[in-house]
């Protein structure tokens, strides 16, 4: 017994050891079962996500990092017992050849290794000629397989949460890539560059349709390897590119069989700007460890949509800035000031802070010497209430010293134009805006014209509001408006807000290239508040993050804890004893009719109770060795019933049996095989409190290859509350004022030790109906 | 009826068995560690040893050992607190066997089986 415990506690040191890192803690798990079973080696490979390959293998010999493997579930002796999720033997000729050989053995034992109802991977163990393993030590070793399952779990959440910092990674470095002002050609070679450099892509094709501002055509990056295949490859993207444009969702192809050698899978992600479709993004691949190809996932969907989406918006503002070039070419006076607003926008677009964002794009309406406009507005919309609530204004006045177009152009264009926190605030604080905030226009066409701007994304034009009918009285009483116009800022295609400018200070004209510019200009707002959204995902994304790694913590501390509870447990038991035995000792002496005879007997029956308690945590975390013998499972029912008899009695619950005339011998710990259906006809008991039918029925059955008995028991008691379901095997999970929740808990280690399963037939509001398959000789 | 030695680290339990027991007829000696009980045992004859399997510092199967090798016609019952003690096999050695409980109904029963054995 010590000796057993020592094992395990050792064995979950090894698994909980800190300072080395995964690999190292399942290589050292490995080599202190091979040292304390006398193996020749241990070898304990991993299954991949998706259930089809042993991908990793970990051998007691070897070094301290895994070696990469690829067995099919099903092949050679560790992929069988994968497959199989059951002990398997074999001999030596049977190993895959990614199998690890250690050149001694002559036989193999494999076990699965499972993780709740997950099978994560497989450990083997090598047999040198005339030797065997014992029944006892299998089980011991079994005992000490839910550490390794931890500990793979572990890593896997590892995994994930590191993969989720480096997408982040890939989508900021991306975003500095796209930040940079560039002429379009040069700075799509570089965005194409970085894409295909992240997305662990053999090959990536970028689509740009014509017409859209770009330089329209295919835009390619393959690695050496893919190059042969490049027509093929091209053939598919031209196919999923058309399919994408006119739905506008990605597309995800994995597993691609095909005579040629091409990658199995594919991504192809849409390039659109507001409603508009602007081309594609195929990433063929992935390349995974040695250069094998693999598939890509959900999740380098998610990641890839959000580059396409930095990247359609990256494109959009190029497309503007062509045309802002060609415009200024025109229009020769304005040609400085536009440029260095192509620079105002790119600094919003790396702002990722909202309400900096509102600010900057407000002044650089009404900045400088020479402003577009004298007063700019931000109205917001709220759907529900139909209403434009006013949020932020900025005049000449509030917005001056942040003077842009002062001084020589290749002097301003080196200052980070930006604001602080204090301007912001006294933008915000000054008059004019706190009358903008209290300003609240009807979402209606006809009575407030620059709803228009909402409701058709459009822009809105009013010369004069003496002429024009549909306007808000009092909007142009309170702010003195003589004309004004309204542009839609449209994020993610929908219309956010509204801004509205107008020069009524000094009566100038709003001219139709100020028209145009006010256009340009909010596109590029517009596209900048998508940004900040997208950002604000990945902080999102984050704290997700932090969540997987609190998840982690959460493993080492439940295994310390259940290590703690079993000693806690050993401190309490005396104790217990001799408060009980005392008690009862009272309860005798003491004549029945004095109230302190009923005190006596409350601590007696709460000190049974916490002394079931005890022995069950126990025998939770410590599972007593099967003993196996031959049982007649006719025989077991009938005892666990004579157990539970009288109780089913009171609640005048009828039993139905149904036994299949052959005996059925299986081979096991009929003691603990007891335990699991006196468990589960308690349990049916407790839920007919009031009567019913309990019905057990034996047949033989199958579990997988092997020969196997199914014992069914259901009850009438109204069955299992959905919302609960899943928790019904989780130990201490009980919806019962005396229960211990260990029930099920207990049941389920039992079977699985045995090598069986449970399975549940809920049939809410009727009753429920577990089925207990267990094979003859696990 | 029987005299009885019981070994307990315990106290109170020691306490109680001693009580319980002499109410069922029993002379019960009590000692706390491994070199008490080995004392007691050569001064007096004993009938029974009832022994906790786990004292402080020291194990009562170790114990449990060098009386069997000493004196092999002792009946022993080994006391524990739980059932996975079992599995043990030094504890075969033992003639009796019960998981310690508040209700000391095992114990007599035990007591009562082992002795009626040694008497045939
Ligand atoms: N046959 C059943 N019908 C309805 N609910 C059930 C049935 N069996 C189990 N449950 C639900 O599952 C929960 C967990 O069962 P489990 O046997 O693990 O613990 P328990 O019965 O509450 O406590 P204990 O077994 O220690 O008395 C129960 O509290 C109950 O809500
Ligand atoms: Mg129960």
């Amino acid at each position: 017994m010590q000796e057993r415990y020592n094992l395990l506690s050792t064995v979950v040191k090894l698994a909980n050891s800190a300072t080395l890192s995964y690999p190292a803690r399942l290589k050292s798990l490995a080599r202190f079962f091979a040292e304390s079973f006398q193996l020749v080696a241990v070898t304990i490979y991993i299954l991949d996500r998706e259930n089809r390959f042993l991908v990793q293998k970990i051998p007691s010999a070897g070094p301290d990092n895994f070696l990469d493997c690829l067995i099919p579930l099903g092949d050679g002796v560790a992929g069988r017992c994968a497959k199989q999720r059951a002990l398997l033997q074999a001999g030596k000729d049977q190993l895959h050849d990614h199998e690890f050989r250690d050149g001694r053995e002559s036989q193999l034992q494999a076990i699965p290794i499972a993780d709740q109802s997950r099978v994560c991977g497989v450990i083997t163990l090598g047999l040198m000629e005339g030797t065997v393993c014992s029944a006892a030590q299998l089980d011991l070793l079994q005992d000490m397989l839910p550490a390794v399952a931890g500990l793979i779990r572990d890593m896997e959440v590892a995994e994930r949460s590191s993969r989720r910092v480096d997408n982040l990674t890939i989508l900021s470095e991306l975003g500095k890539v796209l930040n940079k002002a560039e002429p379009p050609r040069s700075h799509l070679s570089r965005i194409l560059q970085t894409c295909h450099k992240h997305s662990a892509a053999s090959c990536t094709v970028v689509r740009l349709l014509p017409d859209r501002g770009l330089p329209a055509g295919l835009f390619k990056k393959c690695r050496t390897k893919t190059r042969l295949q490049l027509s093929t490859l091209l053939e598919l993207e031209a196919d999923a590119s058309a399919r994408v444009q006119t739905t506008g969702i990605s597309i995800l192809v994995t597993d691609l069989i095909a005579d040629e050698d091409i990658p199995p899978s594919y991504l192809c992600v849409p390039l659109r700007f507001e409603a508009k479709m602007l081309g594609s993004v195929t990433f063929f691949g992935k390349l995974g460890a040695k250069g094998r190809c693999q598939n890509f996932d959900e999740e380098d969907r998610e990641l890839f949509d959000s580059m396409a989406m930095l990247v359609s918006n990256a494109l959009a503002g190029s497309a503007t800035y062509q045309q802002m070039v060609q415009f200024a070419a025109e229009n020769d006076k304005k040609v400085k000031e536009l440029s260095l607003l192509y620079r105002i926008s790119n600094t919003m677009l790396s702002t990722i802070n909202l309400n900096k964002l509102t600010h900057l794009t407000l002044t650089a309406l009404t900045a400088g010497a020479n402003p577009f406009f004298e007063r700019a507005m931000l109205f917001l919309i709220n759907e529900k209430t139909a209403v434009m609530q006013g949020m932020l204004g900025v005049t000449r006045e509030t917005a001056a010293g942040k003077a842009l177009l002062d001084g020589e152009w290749g002097e301003i264009s080196l200052i980070p134009w930006d604001m602080s926190e204090e301007e912001m605030a006294r933008q915000r604080d000054a008059e004019f805006s706190r009358m903008v905030r209290e300003t609240r226009l009807p979402l209606d066409k006809t009575c407030n014209v620059s709803s228009k701007a909402v409701l058709e994304k459009r822009l809105v034009y009013v010369a004069d509001v003496e002429r024009e009918k549909r306007v808000d009285r009092e909007f142009v009483r309170r702010f003195a408006v003589q004309s004004f116009a309204a542009a839609p800022l449209m994020a993610k295609q929908q219309v956010v807000g509204v801004l509205v400018v107008d020069n009524s200070l000094s009566g100038k004209a709003i001219t139709p290239e100020d028209l145009r510019f006010l256009q340009l200009f909010t596109n590029q707002a517009g596209m900048a508040i998508e940004n900040s959204m997208l950002y604000s995902r990945i902080e999102d994304a984050h704290l997700d993050l932090r969540e997987a790694q609190e998840q982690i913590i959460q493993g080492e501390r439940l295994a310390a804890i259940g290590e703690m509870a079993a000693s806690i447990a050993h401190e309490l038991k005396n104790p217990l004893v001799s408060i009980g035995g005392f008690a009862k000792r009272l309860e005798k002496k003491i004549p029945a009719d004095l109230p302190e005879h009923k005190y006596a007997g409350t601590i007696v029956r709460e000190v049974t109770r916490l002394e079931k308690m005890l022995s069950e945590v126990l025998s939770f975390s410590k599972k007593a060795t099967i003993c196996y013998m031959d049982c007649d499972i006719s025989g077991i029912i009938e005892d666990s019933l004579a157990v539970v008899s009288s109780s089913l009695e009171e609640s005048g619950i009828r039993v139905s049996k149904s036994i299949a005339p052959e005996k059925l011998q299986i081979h096991g710990d009929c003691q603990q095989l007891k335990q699991v259906f006196i468990n589960l006809f308690f349990n049916a008991q407790e839920a007919m409190k009031s009567g019913g039918v309990l019905q057990v029925t034996v047949a033989p059955a199958t579990l997988g290859q092997r020969k196997a008995l199914a014992v069914k028991v259901s009850d009438s008691g109204g069955g299992i509350p959905l919302e609960i379901l899943n928790n019904i095997f989780n130990p201490f999970f009980t919806t019962k004022a005396s229960g211990t929740g260990l029930g099920l808990a207990i049941v389920h280690r039992i079977i699985t030790n045995h090598g069986g399963k449970i399975e549940i037939n809920n049939r809410p509001g009727i009753g429920a109906e577990f089925t207990v398959t267990l094979p003859l000789h696990p | 009826m029987a005299k009885i030695l019981v070994v307990d680290d315990e106290s109170s339990i020691r306490f109680l068995y001693s009580q319980e027991l002499a109410e069922e007829g029993h002379e019960v000696l009590t000692a706390a560690t491994a070199l008490e009980a080995s004392e007691i045992l050569q001064a007096q004859p004993v009938e029974l040893l009832v022994l906790d399997i786990k004292l402080k510092n020291e194990s009562g199967l170790d114990l449990l050992q060098k009386l069997v090798k000493e004196r092999h016609n002792l009946p022993v019952i080994l006391c524990t607190a739980f059932s996975c003690y079992r599995d043990d096999f030094s504890a075969w050695l033992a003639d009796g066997y019960v998981v310690k409980s508040s209700d000391l109904q095992e114990l007599k029963d035990e007591i009562k089986r082992v002795l009626a054995k040694r008497s045939r």
